[in-house]
């Protein structure tokens, strides 16, 4: 089933109150910084939001603005920075990939205790997808995954970040200083290159080997995918995740967002959290 | 620089406080981080505006760590419309920056923080919201760092892209227009004229290569020199080679922000010296 932005929401809107509370948490022996959007809904999920790596601005407000619309539909929200990231402690130069996974992990632990919730839904942004695909097989009581425009590989990612360098310079009017080969190059001699807005480790990109659908290969819980693109209809690639998920048994609803006005998507998360929440509804 | 973590930033991590405030359009996010007790006290606190407030590649977390582990207190905090902030998300504009902004975290800090004396940095847009904090809480500000904000109502030479999207006739008015003397943006203008007539002091830095050195050129020209001795010892300019209005650039204008304000500790007795680079300093 395709749902997309005009479309009406199939529920009636109802507003349930809730409180935020941010706070710092522990993960492997560092404080990480999380806000808690909480109900009183009894038996609801707490949904908890993976975000993409590194650097994007646009998404941390997106998560900020759709924890508020979902904790208004009823269930309780939870937002966390991973170490080396927003307001966490954590160098990056540091960070592997089971990092990520072991921070998601303690960080349901963590939304657990402060909402009183048993079970989880997980919303994986872009890379954060793949970390909430890994964090379902680790954490019991993952009853529902939400994939927002989500990175099928990892590798494929981290090349894609490379190749935004070259776009990034060329749309500046200069002559792309390194081809995607040479920065992975360079990463692999220098052990570190700088793209937009973070430096990218050798660390980091030797740990990070993994596919979306390898990691949802024992998932057999609903999942939503989310595509944020201005196309009207699913990308070849988001359109054989589905394929995939579904041939494999899985109840996936497709929702497309568009954006409005040749606004970034992510600029206007709302219609995508507003589905996100009757999903929910509906996995209740 | 060093932006790695040490025991000492990770302590001031453990220290810190999420805060919220009224903004003129709704609540302000930010991030608190209290001076450490171990180091002598500087009795000030530095605030960063953010869109968001952990800033590109989080130079605004570590540097509020850095300067709190030296004996700063520190606010980072979501501009309206950005990060966790209420209001709605609007580009930049040169014409209206967000000083109100600044201002209820001044308002915030002094009363729900007991901190009086207060640093501002920013870049680009940012610099221009700090600076237009000046005509509301002058007298609570001890200097400003302000990198590469814009400084005209209009680009020198208009907007390409809008250019092209004038009729013949507009255009030609666009082109009698760019011909009068550059208009210096009331949102420049009048902050500085505040600034100048405080005690603070202040550091503009530009490079050479970006377009906004044409602009503050004009600033130079109109409002630096109508400056007297006092106010324009107060006034650093700094103009450095290359870009640094880009995204690499951004390193080492906050670099050179934590060693700018590393000057006002009261337990620094000499000004530090300048960085090695080879700038034009007037």
């Amino acid at each position: 089933m395709y749902s997309s932005r005009a479309m009406p929401s199939p529920q009636p809107a109802r507003l349930n109150s809730w409180t935020e509370d941010r706070r710092f948490f522990e993960s492997d022996g560092r404080p990480l910084y999380s806000v808690t959007y909480r109900t009183q809904r009894a038996g609801a999920p707490v949904v908890i939001f993976c975000n993409s790596f590194s650097e994007n601005h646009c998404e941390g407000r997106a998560e900020a603005i759709a924890a508020r619309i979902i904790a208004a539909n009823g269930c309780s929200a939870f937002l966390y920075h991973p170490r080396a990231h927003g307001d966490s402690a954590g160098d990056l130069e540091d960070v592997t990939f089971d990092d990520l996974i072991e921070d998601a992990a303690n960080a349901a632990a963590y939304a657990r205790s402060r909402t009183g919730a048993s079970q989880v839904v997980w919303v994986g942004l872009r890379f954060g997808a793949i970390v909430a695909a890994h964090a379902i097989r680790k954490v019991a009581g993952s009853t529902g995954v939400a994939l927002w425009e989500p990175a099928l590989s990892a590798r494929d990612y981290l090349l894609k970040a490379m190749r935004h360098v070259v776009y990034h310079e060329i749309a500046l009017g200069e002559r792309p200083s390194l081809t995607v080969q040479q920065m992975s190059d360079r990463l692999m001699r220098d052990g570190k290159i700088s793209l937009l807005g973070f430096d990218l480790y050798r660390k980091f990109f030797e740990s990070a080997q993994t596919d979306l659908l390898d990691a949802l290969e024992p998932w057999r819980g609903p999942t939503l995918i989310a595509q944020f693109q201005q196309h009207s209809r699913l990308s070849r690639a988001h359109n054989h995740l589905r394929e995939t998920l579904i041939a494999r048994g899985l109840s996936v609803r497709a929702v497309l967002h568009r954006g409005s006005d040749r606004r970034d998507p992510w600029w206007t998360p709302e219609e995508v959290a507003r589905q996100t929440g009757v999903w929910l509804d509906e996995l209740a | 620089m060093n932006w790695r973590e040490t025991p000492a930033t990770l302590g001031r991590a453990r220290a810190e406080q999420p805060l919220v405030f009224q903004g003129p359009q709704g609540a302000l996010h930010g991030i608190f981080t209290p001076p450490a007790a171990a180091a002598p006290s500087a009795r000030m606190c530095v605030v960063f505006p953010g869109r968001p407030r952990a800033g590109l590649r989080r130079h605004l977390v570590l540097a509020a760590r850095i300067l709190a582990a030296d004996g700063f207190a520190a606010l980072r905090f979501d501009l309206r419309g950005r990060g966790e902030s209420d209001g709605d998300i609007e580009r930049p504009s040169r014409t209206d920056p967000l000083g109100e902004d600044v201002v209820a975290a001044i308002r915030h800090l002094r009363e729900a923080h007991a901190q009086h004396n207060f640093l501002l940095a920013g870049y680009c847009f940012d610099a221009l919201t700090a600076l237009d904090a000046f005509e509301h809480e002058a007298a609570a500000i001890s200097g400003v760092f302000v990198a590469t904000p814009t400084v005209l109502e209009e680009k020198p030479g208009g907007s390409p892209k809008r250019n092209r999207r004038l009729g013949t006739v507009s255009r030609l008015r666009s082109i009698v227009r760019r011909a009068r003397p550059p208009r210096i943006l009331d949102s420049f203008g009048v902050p500085f004229k505040a600034l100048a007539r405080s005690n603070a002091r202040a550091l503009f830095l530009y490079a050479d290569q970006d377009r906004l050195r044409e602009e503050f050129r004009v600033a130079e020209k109109v409002l630096f020199s109508q400056l007297d001795a006092e106010a324009r010892e107060r006034l650093q300019i700094e103009i450095w080679p290359g870009r640094i209005h880009t995204i690499d650039g951004q390193t080492a204008v906050i670099e050179r922000a934590v060693s700018w304000l590393r000057e006002f500790h009261p337990a620094r007795s000499d000004r530090a010296a300048l960085p090695e680079l080879q700038r034009e300093i007037s």
